[in-house]
């Protein structure tokens, strides 16, 4: 309820949304490269899967060789042959 | 770039981590803001570049994590430092660049004048001198204000200076007067007009003054053309007084040059045999340094030399300079003059000869040359008929001859 109102106040507001409500934005470059913003924390990282965890969902990333090329609070770029990103 | 800087200053390590949950120990990382880069799963092992503060740092969150931690490489200044710490004439070497180059920016090395028309460089830099501004004097003690008012007071001509001190050049500008600063005097003392040369005389053009020769006369030099002296005749047709003018005509006349040169029959040539030495010479303060193959035996060279100061940027240089020698081998022989180079050799004689005389504002009516071979010697003799200003004003000084012949005159009558 609360979340709806405050979407509906962002949209009239025109305000950008993953800042205001938080929401995990994802940035692809190709197929080498991703970059996740508003991540909360990893929660699995191999070779070739990486699931991170947002707000309100979770991101899986299946591909191979990936590398976490630097990750802040905030941010992660992931480099490597990436085949999906599913959320759960 | 300031983190590529900070993380080389501050040092930082490739570490591989093993253990029971590397992901708590990455996102613990992330809680107390230590950076992590390049993180790979190689397997069993996880390995990552860490900063030396970071690490510094983790000592509670391996424990909690429970992993295990090793560092594989170390890259960064500490590092580099520690690795070297006993060259210690290297890090000398590399402080005492600096010192030098600090040093030699304390003092001029460059001293430029832009903008003078009507004095050279050289009348500049003496009076700089004399000014105690001079090349390799410390910068500090150069005051911009006091020479940029000295130039002005000494130098008449020139109404507007900037000098400034930039690295280690001293820049100064310089704007000239582009008129006259005063107006010339007009002479009125009494003087004749003389003839300069022996001539016939083509035209007359007297201003003031009395002519006493007439066009087509034959004149001799120091004859006087214009005498100064204007009588003035009383009623009773005798002379009361002389007065006496500047006298101003323009005269030409027909005169002759006679010229006559002596040439070797034989010349010199210098054929170049194609052989190239080159070398290098450098100079710093008072000594040189010359780095050049010596020349074999019983060869000769011409040289030539091209110099540059050093400098850094646009405007610290240094005070050395750097010189790039050519030399060209030559072997010089003599051979009798042909013909045509004769012809040539006259031809250019009196060319310059022409030049020097239509520089003088004489015109050439008539040119001839004639070449005449000695046993030893080539002779060339020019005969040229021009037409030229002859009258030189000469300052009178014949009042007292005058007074004589009327003295003289006198003498007769009594």
């Amino acid at each position: 309820m609360l979340e709806e109102s405050i979407e509906k106040a962002a949209s009239t507001l025109k305000l950008p949304k993953d800042v205001v409500l938080g929401e995990v934005l994802v940035s692809f470059l190709g197929r080498h490269s991703v970059v996740i913003e508003n991540y909360r924390s990893i929660i699995l990282y191999t070779d070739n899967f990486i699931k991170l965890q947002a707000k309100n969902c979770r991101v899986n990333i299946t591909g191979s060789r990936l590398m976490i090329e630097y990750y802040t609070n905030e941010e992660m770029k992931i480099n490597g042959f990436i085949k999906s990103l599913e959320f759960e | 770039m300031i983190e590529w800087l900070n993380r080389h200053f501050f040092g930082y390590l490739f570490i591989e981590m093993s253990g029971f949950s590397p992901e708590r120990f990455l996102n613990m990382c992330t809680v107390h803001e230590i950076e992590l880069w390049k993180v790979v799963n190689t397997g069993p092992t996880y390995q990552f570049f860490m900063t030396v503060p970071g690490f510094r740092k983790i000592k509670p969150l391996v424990r909690k994590s429970k992993v295990r931690l090793r560092i594989l490489k170390k890259f960064g200044l500490p590092f580099f430092l520690y690795r070297n710490r006993r060259r210690k004439f290297y890090a000398a070497g590399f402080f005492g660049f600096f010192v030098i180059i600090y040093a030699l920016s304390l003092f001029i090395w460059d001293i430029e004048f832009d903008g003078n028309r009507m004095y050279t460089y050289d009348t500049l830099l003496k009076y700089c001198e004399s000014e105690q501004i001079r090349y390799g004097m410390q910068k500090s003690k150069i005051d911009c204000d006091a020479l940029e008012e000295s130039l002005r007071t000494s130098f008449p001509e020139i109404t507007w200076v900037s000098a400034r001190v930039s690295g280690t050049r001293l820049l100064v500008k310089i704007k000239e007067n582009e008129v006259l600063s005063e107006i010339p005097v007009k002479d009125e003392t009494p003087c004749d007009i003389v003839a300069e040369k022996d001539g016939i005389i083509t035209s007359m053009i007297v201003r003031s003054g009395i002519p006493m020769v007439s066009v087509g006369d034959t004149i001799t030099k120091g004859q006087v053309l214009v005498s100064s002296a204007i009588p003035i005749i009383g009623d009773s047709e005798e002379i009361v007084n002389t007065h006496y003018v500047h006298s101003e005509a323009d005269i030409r006349a027909k005169t002759e040059y006679h010229e006559e040169r002596k040439v070797p029959l034989y010349r010199k040539i210098d054929v170049e045999t194609g052989k190239v030495r080159k070398g290098l010479y450098v100079k710093a303060f008072n000594t040189s340094f010359l780095l050049m193959r010596p020349r074999p035996d019983g060869t000769s060279w011409k040289k030539t030399m091209e110099e540059e100061q050093l400098h850094l940027f646009q405007n610290f240089y240094l005070p050395i300079y750097i010189g790039n020698i050519t030399g060209k081998e030559f072997i010089s022989y003599e051979r009798p003059y042909t013909e045509e180079e004769k012809k040539q050799l006259a031809d250019n004689i009196n060319k310059e000869f022409e030049k020097k005389l239509l520089e003088k504002g004489v015109q050439i009516l008539e040119n001839r040359v004639k070449i005449l071979d000695n046993e030893s010697l080539c002779q060339i003799t020019m005969d040229l008929i021009t037409d030229e200003p002859v009258g030189r004003q000469e300052a009178f000084k014949i009042q007292t001859t005058e007074e004589q012949k009327e003295t003289n005159h006198s003498d007769e009558r009594n």
